[in-house]
């Protein structure tokens, strides 16, 4: 079936800033003005690190305003809009089906950087533009600045448009700020993505950006740690705002000044963030180049000149307003995201027939594909636990797939999903190098004939055997998963981190005591809050639980989860816990089975208040307990704090586990929970299990764990899942693949 | 194309330089003396797997590795007598993920790879046999799950 679009957006969706920002406005202008678009999301080889979609584009799909659309979609567009000229440097690496009457390029970047290098090859954008969508390339610079820095001879199939795209405001979202007349200490301010190239040069920078705290006050969003790189000491009248995609008009409305200077070896295009500083009306400072963009909405001058500018307004106050004013006059006049239509509308085609307008008409479905989870045995079922949780949050379009080392693969398979076994080289009693021969080519095998969309791997060691599959699927996205916490001897891992296209880290609730080998590599990773199999408002209630394990009211529920042992004896520890939960009568001990503990761990039960269960997931019940005495390891630790439920934890300290002693560490200094260790504490389970059975203990623990803030993780690797599913690679060069 | 080139129909093998040692696809390519037979427990009764796997150590288990090959999801019954095995899914499963894989191209190479990792010197079955199994594997069919 094909597809009609009015407007189909080409975009790499994982731009932080201005880029996004502008294509968010165009494409909710779009869709006001009854347009139907689709937005093809591309990966460019400008972001090597794990960017999600930009939230405004992830909002507008979520919303309906615009259709995601898959690379297999056969569709005509009436205009195709490939939003930076970048992404399309490197041909696609599949073939496309679309067509379109007419595309454009729009150019959010000069040809050359302030030092000159060049940021793109002009002759490749057209070339692959035209081969990739088969028409004529318009090219559509945002700024007089990019269009001077074109070639006056243009490549073969291109047209320059007379009009430049310039950025778009939606002004609805960016109120002029409350009249305030400046008065010492004024508030100076600038905001952009935190990149020290959009900052000032060292020697320049306290001109633009004064120390004197008694007259300046400097307040910068989107500026970090960073600085103190470039410039050493940031001066105690600067106040930095971490990044953020959200409250921008609000920060804006606390300043007086927006001054901006950049480095000379950046090129600024157009600058978005200093349009959305005239829209709110602020008085913007700004080199004498950018006249050319903004003419007499802003004022000019060295950073040398800054505080002379600046007294001058103080000074004159109507002057002050009068300069605010002409700065929104300024956007409502020439960047007012309602002349979008009109700009639409000079450039496309009148259609043959018309597509059918926004929420009328089916769109087709998006093509079903395959996500490959992949994950390593562990002892449990980890890894495994996690992938589901991810799986379960996949939209429908997409089908998991799970190959697994893990013996409870029959988790995954009882939730309906095909699974695949490869059993890990121990349990086989083989060589590694000869099993990781094999399991490169039983993986390659699988994905050869899933094809699937993405590859999706949990585990902490990368086996050479996966490496090598994938590295015969460049096409493919591969995200690896790993939790924090690792050993130092899990370092070697680290280096397999390129091998993938995104790590993401889920969060850590001990992250304070995490200074293993992940700790220094989080600004690589994608960072998700903590992952749960089930949301903790997911589980049954206390009564529905405890009538399905009867489990009578009035007595005392203790779970006891302390893992399969395969790895970490814990049968003296177990016992002399038992025997102290069992010594009171109101008292259950509910043992918590793993599904794949070994029949000879030996499971005997201690009495008649003993009772042994196989649970999975075990958490869904644990409404019904009142206590728990478990391991710490990552799934189990955040579900019982998460799920607030009072805990013993027990840490298995094997030397291939993560570091669940600091977990357990973290909970008892927090008062979150308590720690026992197997080889320190034996002598002591009496006490710990008098603490753990005091209900003031327990509602202390209680109410501390509730306290914490938590989303699920799970969501937004889900998210960041799907957003990449359907994603068009230009981030490598297939022209030199070669052979494979 | 795989990635070590190891089914005979892929043509000869390049040349390897001769400072890297050739790879060869068996799980003891580096244990020649380590034989393997291969006993398929295909559309068994979870029950007549422990049996099974008594009866055939106690007949190969001294001379070779015996590597079963289930589609029961009972792994645990291997586990629990240190049993080695590889696992495809069922028949049910296949017609379950139809939509999602071709079963019978995809079966009908994982079978050959499993030879070649094992390289057995018997194939023993218990239940359906490997080529019935295998000449019953659904192609892949429209999706119709949207």
């Amino acid at each position: 079936m094909s597809a009609a679009l009015d407007v189909l957006f080409v975009a790499d969706v994982r731009f932080e800033g201005g880029t996004s920002t502008a294509l968010a406005v165009e494409i909710r202008t779009a869709a006001r003005a009854g347009l139907r678009t689709g937005l093809l999301a591309i990966k460019g080889p400008l972001l090597g690190l794990p960017f999600p979609m930009h939230p405004d584009l992830r909002r507008l799909i979520d919303e309906g305003l615009t259709e995601r659309i898959d690379p297999d979609m056969r569709l005509h567009a009436r205009l195709v809009l490939i939003h930076h000229p970048t992404i399309i440097e490197n041909r696609p690496t599949r073939p496309l089906s679309i067509t379109s009457d007419k595309l454009l390029v729009v150019l959010h970047h000069p040809m050359y950087d302030g030092c000159g290098r060049r940021q793109y090859d002009l002759d490749r954008v057209v070339a692959h533009a035209c081969d990739a969508f088969g028409s004529d390339v318009f090219l559509a610079p945002v700024s007089a600045v990019v269009r001077d820095s074109l070639p006056q001879r243009l490549p073969p199939y291109a047209h320059m448009l007379e009009e430049d795209w310039g950025n778009l405001i939606d002004l609805d979202d960016w109120a002029a700020k409350p009249a305030r007349q400046p008065a010492y200490p004024v508030v100076i301010g600038r905001h952009s993505r935190p990149d020290p190239l959009k900052w000032p040069t060292a020697e320049e920078v306290l001109l633009a950006y004064p120390a004197d705290g008694a007259r300046f006050r400097v307040r910068a969003l989107g500026a970090d740690a960073f600085l103190a790189e470039k410039y050493g000491t940031i001066p105690p009248n600067w106040e930095l705002v971490p990044f953020t995609w959200d409250d921008v008009p609000a920060f804006l409305g606390t300043l007086d000044f927006y001054v901006y200077f950049h480095d000379p070896a950046w090129s600024e295009a157009f600058g978005r963030t200093i349009l959305e500083a005239l829209a709110t009306g602020l008085v913007v400072i700004l080199p004498p180049h950018f006249a050319l963009l903004f003419g007499k909405a802003a004022v000019y001058g060295e950073p040398a000149d800054v505080e002379r500018l600046i007294d001058g307004f103080v000074r004159d106050p109507e002057r002050y307003r009068s300069q605010s004013e002409q700065a929104r006059r300024f956007v409502e006049n020439n960047h007012d995201a309602a002349i979008y239509a009109d700009r639409l509308a000079r450039i496309m085609a009148a259609p043959d027939k018309a597509v059918a307008p926004q929420g009328g008409g089916l769109f087709p479905a998006l093509p079903q594909r395959n996500v490959l989870f992949a994950s390593s045995n562990g002892i449990g079922v980890g890894h495994l636990a996690q992938q589901l949780a991810v799986a379960q949050r996949l939209p429908p379009g997409l089908t998991p797939v799970f190959a697994t080392m893990s013996y409870s693969m029959k988790a995954a398979v009882q939730q309906g999903y095909q699974a695949h076994f490869l059993p890990h080289h121990r349990i086989l009693d083989a060589d590694p190098e000869d099993w990781n021969t094999c399991l490169a080519e039983e993986l390659f095998e699988l994905i050869a004939h899933l094809r699937p969309a993405v590859f999706a791997y949990d585990a902490t060691a990368v086996f050479e055997g996966v490496t090598r599959a994938l590295g015969a699927f460049p096409d493919i996205f591969k995200i690896w998963v790993r939790r924090p916490l690792w050993r130092e001897s899990h370092r070697v891992f680290l280096d397999f981190s390129d091998r993938f296209d995104a790590v993401i880290e889920p969060g850590e609730l001990a992250e304070t005591f995490d200074h293993g080998p992940t700790a220094a590599c989080r600004k690589e990773t994608f960072l998700v809050p903590s992952v749960l199999h089930l949301d903790p408002a997911e589980r049954m209630a206390r009564q529905s639980a405890r009538a399905a394990l009867d489990l009578p009211e009035g007595m005392t529920v203790v779970a006891v989860q302390l893992g399969s042992g395969a790895n970490f004896d814990m049968r003296d520890l177990r016992n002399a816990l038992l025997a102290e939960v069992l010594r009171r009568p109101d008292t259950i001990a509910l043992e918590i089975r793993s599904p794949i503990t070994p029949e000879a761990a030996g499971l005997e039960r201690l009495g008649e208040r003993h009772r042994v269960v196989e649970l999975f997931p075990s958490f869904r019940f644990s409404n019904a307990f009142d206590a728990a005495i478990t391991a710490a390891g990552y799934n189990t630790f955040h579900e019982q704090v998460l799920g607030a439920i009072p805990t013993l934890f027990v840490p298995n300290e094997a030397d291939e586990m993560d570091l669940q002693a600091s977990r357990a560490r973290w909970a008892e200094l927090t008062g979150r929970g308590w720690l026992m260790r197997r080889d320190y504490d034996l002598g002591f389970a009496a006490a710990h299990v008098e603490r753990l059975l005091d209900p003031v203990e327990r509602e202390n623990v209680v109410r501390r764990c509730r306290s914490i803030a938590w989303t699920n993780g799970a969501r937004d690797i889900a998210r960041y899942v799907e957003d990449h599913a359907r994603i068009v690679r230009t981030d490598w060069d297939i022209t030199k693949l070669g052979s494979l | 194309m795989g990635i070590f080139g190891w089914l005979p129909h892929r043509g000869p093998k390049p040349a390897t330089p001769d400072d890297a040692p050739e790879q060869t696809l068996a799980i003891y390519a580096s244990q020649p003396a380590q034989t393997a037979i291969i006993v398929t427990l295909i559309g068994i009764e979870a029950e007549q797997i422990d049996e099974i796997i008594d009866v055939t150590a106690r007949r190969f288990g001294k001379k070779h590795k015996i590597v079963y090959l289930t589609d029961s999801l009972d792994f645990m019954r291997f586990r629990d007598r240190n049993a080695i095995f590889e696992y495809l899914p069922s028949a049910l499963e296949q017609k379950l993920h139809a939509a999602e894989i071709c079963w019978n191209a995809y079966l009908a190479r994982r079978w050959r790879l499993l030879l070649s990792k094992w390289q057995p010197v018997h194939v023993i079955s218990y239940g359906r046999n490997i080529d019935a199994f295998l000449a019953a594997a659904p192609p892949m069919t429209v999706r119709t799950d949207r």
